[in-house]
């Protein structure tokens, strides 16, 4: 098993490298960079000659993307192109918790909005209440996020005259005051997990109503076994499996999603921060950031196949 | 300061964070021809009115100390450095010390600030007797030099950096007194402070008031090379508590200020919000104190109704305009230009866009009384005839009207750029001139397409320049870069008069030149359409007081006046 | 030399009596009503999105599916409430809402459709050649999908739009000139080839989950007995593929595509929610839910912003619904669950 997880885990370094290495070639590509686009008025070709030569924008292309690479190594992700003077790393610092935080209680919320109905639609089919779930695990997953985000936002206040407490108060870390941080937080997070948590949702109704099928439930009904046994400690463990797939599988949709929450919201966090620098042309924000989220891509992959594993143990890993 | 809260609400209104560039002279309101009004002094103006209203009156109950203010912002500011960077500029009014303040109504320079005293002997020489007691931030905000005086010397250093940074805006004045071209900027004794130019420049004195002319000490220019984008050591009313540019920004009283009791607040706080409905959404449930999101007419009435909120309505010195590439065909043929001017139909722009509260702008806009062309003037050169338009097409050649490309810049959080844009096209289109419309990213927009030229038309807003210099000069063949223009348009004789009022000190014979210059301009349908201007709003809570907004437009601007922000006081419950 | 083959009579006996066609379409809507809501939907948008202009003429009335241009500036009707002349009301710019939601649903459908095909297409070829040959073939493609899908899919499709739709981008003046994808408008839709360029963008985000899943039930369908056969006697690698894999992949494509169709739809949505999709005056559902009509709902003008929300809710619901019913009809053991397909790395 450790041996398992080394190998994957060194997977890593060529993927972070050809993230890297893509999203700064594509940077060449793309016409305009950061020195032109933030000359301003007073621009004339020496001023955006001297502006590139002072950030470092004229080096051959080798020299740029090895020094990043070997900054990277020692913790330093370069500066914003755009942001005068601040230290990618200090962007990071001040962002990456927010989605953090907004992926992590998404990620919870869905799964405990998720599961239970899908399990008490699997154990009760038929009745009003599988229906009622099934029809509003389908109104959840077609609803976009950003679109429900606006509505909470536009009917808090016209209903309840609230707005997030972030709107007057900047974002505040959960270490420096848990309730308001949550006060925070719960909304965006709602919005994004609604609609992973109807797809969880469905895919544990049908997975459980496969494995309460089999042959094994009906001797633990047999033996006289309570339903919460059966269902918890029997048929539970083995519906997850798929469900444990599609959550790994919604990592990338949720980091998607938060784009266009944490704007709504006012959080300001990673999300939107990736998107603005590719339209502003800054390289190292850019460059980082796809590292960054190529980091949390495999290891939630990485993390899933654990799960996996310690979930079905038919599956063993050399 | 009136101006400076006007300048406030620039900087987080209808512009971007590029659109900042180029700005000189970019303060205060345009002397207010047309009705500044508040929701308390009642009626709203009409749409003719030449001779200035006072303001909302002076705000009632004294000021007392305490209380903070949370501000809502639309942009993020990428960095705080006032002589580099151009998104925080309405921050540093707020926490380094100017030389002085400037009335444009009076065109006056208002010396509440680090000069007391002002002499200009001759149009070659400045001479200003400096104030004493300006200290510098205590420990640890104000960083090497926590606590000192400000001098002479830290006015030069900071004239000398302003003037030779490489992305600073606008360097036609600084050209004329660096050491380097033959200016001299003396320092005879800790209090006095002279520049020596090498030719006149009458800008420059409404210019030295806008917030690029920050002065910092210059033991803190020295300790930090690397510049002060995302850390400030100044000596004005506020202090940098918290800087998070695209987040939250916090400022804390300066306890040693000169005008001790004031400032009155303890802190101001900005929130940035980059969704413009959120922000308005914030405002409206008390989490903001101070409006920071663009404002319609049918918005600030509806704040108005609710009766919870002060809204004053002020000029708008923004003007969208077409630029056009004389050069290229068709736009080489003064007919097709006619053609253009005739087919556009402002008053539709008034009555769609603009919420049927608008006046036309000349080359020089209309809040700015003392130098734009009178409205009827305007009114009766700018015609609609879109028959007349068809007519001169056909002349031209052109009887099925012609296509082309127009560019426009995206602009967050303020749509009435696209939307005057569709509705010129709508009306464009009536004659069978067929536009397309392009929207740009704005940084590419002004590097990819505005700087080299690279447009056939193109619409945008120019700066809300407040004085008449920078406006002509689009006409002028060095363009508004002084580099060159980007339409090509070239007019010789034009150059001359745009350069002679540039220098020209007595006022009355200035205004002569800048009248003449526009009435050359006019039939030229070219470079540039100017359209229409219309207003702003600014909104904040009623237990918010800021008693010098708009002042100096009337005779009340109360003697004592301080720089920006020194005024604001809050009702503390 | 035919030989017989006895047929018991039992089972000739039992060979069940199949009701018409029409009565077995009747029972099977009876049983899948949400199914049925589904379709209505789906056949909704694409008769808006075909007919959107086109005359009707009822009783010698001349009318369009779409009642008004969704560009037409009506000055008389700025910011009007749903009204008899305007049933969804009209925008700060005059503009009819039901019209502009109805050559959304235009513009949603071309983008949608392009972007499927082109990303459903190249990712099963792919993820043919990949699960087929193997070996070092099979690691390049995966490990570069590995690398597709480590990024999120906004910056995927942004870094697309913005490499290949700028205006001097050698790529954007090679589709503009050398292909017939025109630059202007086309179909009643303003910037053709910008929306082509988006539609593109969207489809390479979805070509390599495409080509993961596909690559994983190929891997599964080589384990078969008759595909040894095939090759013990004598087919060639095209041959295999053409006639064995292909065939039994394509039941899991259609599935695929019909699940992100809707995907593709909320994705262009989402990057005109953000002012980076759709160029301005095209009217998208997402473009429609930006900034100023947001503003002006909180000053209580509803309408032009809850109609496009709706109808784009509505779409990807009747999507969602209708793949459900299929998959309900066509196998049951598949219901709800995507099958083991993508499971990451």
């Amino acid at each position: 098993m450790r041996n398992y997880i080394i190998r994957r885990l060194m997977l890593l370094v060529p993927i972070m490298l050809g993230v890297s290495f893509l999203t700064f070639a594509m940077f060449r590509i793309i016409p305009g960079d950061a020195a032109v686009l933030t000359c301003g008025f007073g621009c004339t070709e020496e001023v955006v000659e001297d502006l590139r030569h002072d950030r470092g924008l004229d080096r051959p292309w080798y020299e740029q993307y090895g020094d990043w690479v070997w900054g990277v190594v020692q913790g330093d992700f370069g500066e914003s192109l755009t942001e005068s003077d601040l230290p990618v790393s200090t962007g990071l610092e001040r962002r990456l918790p927010v989605t953090a935080e907004i992926l992590i209680m998404a990620m919870i919320l869905s799964l405990v909005l998720g599961v239970p109905p899908g399990v008490l639609s699997a154990i009760r089919p038929g009745t009003p209440l599988d229906f009622i779930a099934r029809v509003a695990s389908v109104l959840w997953l077609s609803i976009p996020s950003f679109w429900l985000g606006i509505l909470v936002i536009t009917f808090g206040l016209a209903w309840f005259g609230w707005t997030p407490p972030q709107f007057g108060l900047g974002y505040v870390p959960f270490f420096d005051d848990p309730w308001v941080n949550l006060q925070q937080f719960f909304f965006p997070s709602l919005v994004l997990a609604l609609a992973i948590a109807a797809a969880i949702m469905r895919l544990t109704r049908s997975s459980m109503l496969e494995v309460l099928r089999n042959d094994y439930i009906r001797t633990a009904w047999s033996k006289g076994l309570r339903e919460r046994t059966v269902v918890t400690r029997h048929a539970l463990k083995n519906a997850l499996i798929p469900v444990v797939t599609i959550v790994g599988l919604q990592v990338g949709a949720l980091i998607g999603g938060a784009v266009l929450v944490e704007r709504v919201f006012a959080l300001n966090g990673v999300g939107f921060w990736v998107v603005e620098s590719v339209i502003r042309r800054d390289i190292f924000v850019v460059m980082s950031l796809t590292l960054i989220f190529a980091i949390v891509y495999v290891v939630a992959n990485l993390l899933v196949d654990i799960a996996y594993g310690w979930l079905d143990p038919r599956i063993r890993y050399a | 300061m009136a101006e400076s809260t006007y300048w406030n609400r620039f900087w987080r209104r209808r512009i971007s964070r590029r659109a900042l560039l180029g700005a000189s002279g970019v303060t205060a309101l345009g002397a207010a021809s047309a009705a500044v009004v508040g929701c308390n002094s009642g009626g709203s103006g009409g749409s003719t009115q030449t001779t200035p209203r006072t303001g909302s009156p002076v705000a009632a109950g004294t000021p007392r100390p305490g209380g903070s203010i949370t501000q809502g912002r639309l942009l993020e500011a990428l960095g705080i450095d006032p002589h580099i960077d151009l998104t925080g500029l309405d921050i540093d009014m707020l926490m380094y010390t100017y030389l002085y303040s400037w009335r444009p109504s009076v065109e006056q320079a208002i010396l509440n600030n680090f000069v007391t005293e002002m002499e200009l002997p001759d149009p070659l020489h400045l001479n200003f007797t400096l104030r004493q007691g300006i200290k510098v931030w205590p420990a640890p905000y104000g960083g090497p030099a926590a606590g000192e005086e400000l001098t002479s010397e830290d006015c030069k250093q900071s004239f000398l950096r302003r003037g030779t940074a490489l992305t600073a805006p606008d360097k036609r004045y600084p050209q004329r007194f660096l050491p380097e071209n033959g200016g001299r900027l003396d320092t005879p004794d800790p209090y006095t402070f002279n520049i020596v130019l090498t030719r006149p420049f009458i800008p420059a004195l409404q210019d030295m008031a806008n917030p690029t002319w920050a002065i910092m000490p210059a033991k803190v220019l020295d300790a930090y090379p690397a510049g002060f984008s995302q850390v400030a050591f100044g000596s004005g009313p506020f202090m940098m508590e918290e800087f998070r540019g695209s987040e939250r920004i916090v400022l804390k009283r300066h306890p040693d200020f000169f005008l001790n009791p004031r400032p009155w607040l303890d802190e101001i706080k900005m929130i940035v919000i980059t969704e413009s409905s959120s922000l308005l959404a914030a405002f409206r449930s008390g989490q903001h104190d101070v409006n920071g999101a663009v404002l319609t007419k049918a918005d600030a009435e509806d704040l108005m109704e609710s009766g919870d909120f002060d809204v004053d309505r002020y000029p708008s010195l923004f003007y969208p305009v077409i630029h056009l590439k004389v050069l290229r065909p068709p736009f080489n043929d003064i007919r097709v230009r006619e053609a253009i001017d005739l087919a556009l139909d402002r008053d539709d722009i008034i009555n769609v866009i603009q919420d049927g509260e608008a006046f036309y702008n000349g080359p020089i806009q209309w809040p700015q009384v003392k130098w734009a062309l009178p409205q009827d003037e305007l009114r009766s050169f700018y015609r609609h005839d879109p028959e007349r338009a068809k007519q001169l097409l056909a002349e031209a050649g052109l009887p099925d009207g012609f296509r082309s490309k127009m560019k426009l810049p995206k602009i967050l959080g303020a749509t009435f750029v696209a939307d005057t844009a569709i509705l010129i096209k709508d009306q464009l289109g009536r004659v069978g001139i067929d536009i397309q419309l392009d929207e740009v990213e704005l940084g590419t927009f002004i590097n990819s397409t505005i700087l080299p030229g690279n447009f056939d038309m193109a619409f945008f807003p120019n700066l809300p320049y407040s004085e008449p210099d920078r406006p002509l000069s689009f006409y002028h063949s060095k363009g508004v870069t002084g580099t060159g223009n980007w339409t090509n348009y070239n007019n010789p004789e034009l150059d001359v008069l745009i350069d002679a009022q540039a220098e020209e000190f007595d006022e009355g014979k200035r205004r002569e030149i800048v009248l003449q210059a526009q009435r050359m301009i006019l039939p030229e349908h070219g470079p540039q359409l100017t359209l229409t201007g219309d207003f702003g709003y600014y909104a904040r809570w009623k237990h918010v007081h800021v008693p010098t907004l708009f002042a100096d437009l009337g005779p009340e601007l109360p003697p004592d006046a301080g720089p920006l922000g020194a005024d604001i006081w809050v009702d503390t419950e | 030399m035919a030989r017989e083959v006895a047929v018991p009579l039992e089972l000739e006996e039992a060979r069940i009596e199949r009701p018409p066609l029409g009565r077995r379409l009747f029972n099977l809507a009876r049983q899948h009503p949400l199914g049925v809501f589904g379709l209505f939907t789906v056949g909704l948008l694409f008769f808006a999105g075909i007919f959107a202009e086109t005359p009707v003429s009822i009783f010698g009335v001349n009318l369009s599916v779409a009642p008004y241009d969704p560009q037409a500036i009506d000055r008389e009707a700025l910011l009007k409430g749903p009204s008899l002349s305007h049933l969804f009301g009209t925008d700060r710019l005059g503009r009819d809402v039901l019209s502009r939601t109805i050559f959304g649903a235009r513009i949603s459908l071309m983008i949608g459709m392009v972007s499927i095909f082109f990303g459903v297409t190249i990712g099963t070829f792919l993820g043919v050649i990949s699960g087929y040959f193997g070996r070092f073939v099979d690691s390049l493609i995966q490990r570069s999908v590995d690398v597709f899908l480590a990024f999120p899919a906004i910056v995927l499709m942004l870094a697309i739009v913005t490499v290949i739709g700028d205006e001097d981008s050698a790529a954007r003046r090679f589709l503009a000139e050398d292909t017939p994808v025109p630059e202007g408008s086309f179909l009643g839709v303003p910037f053709f080839l910008d929306i082509f360029i988006l539609s593109l963008a969207i489809g390479v985000a979805v070509i390599a989950s495409v080509a993961r899943v596909t690559r994983g039930a190929v891997l599964s369908i080589k384990e078969n007995v008759y595909i040894e056969a095939a090759r013990a006697l004598g087919a060639s690698d095209a041959r295999i593929m053409r006639h064995h894999i292909f065939p039994n992949v394509v039941a899991l494509v259609v599935v695929l595509a019909s699940i992100t169709l809707p995907l593709a739809i909320l994705a262009e949505a989402a990057i005109s929610f953000l002012a980076i999709g759709v160029p301005a005056p095209t009217p998208s559902w997402g473009a429609d839910l930006t900034g100023q009509n947001r503003e002006t709902a909180l000053s209580g003008s509803w309408w032009p912003v809850f109609f496009p929300g709706l109808a784009l809710s509505l779409v990807v619901l009747g999507f969602n619904m209708l793949g459900d019913a299929f998959r309900d009809i066509s196998d049951p053991r598949l219901r709800g669950a995507l099958g083991s397909g993508g499971r990451g790395l």
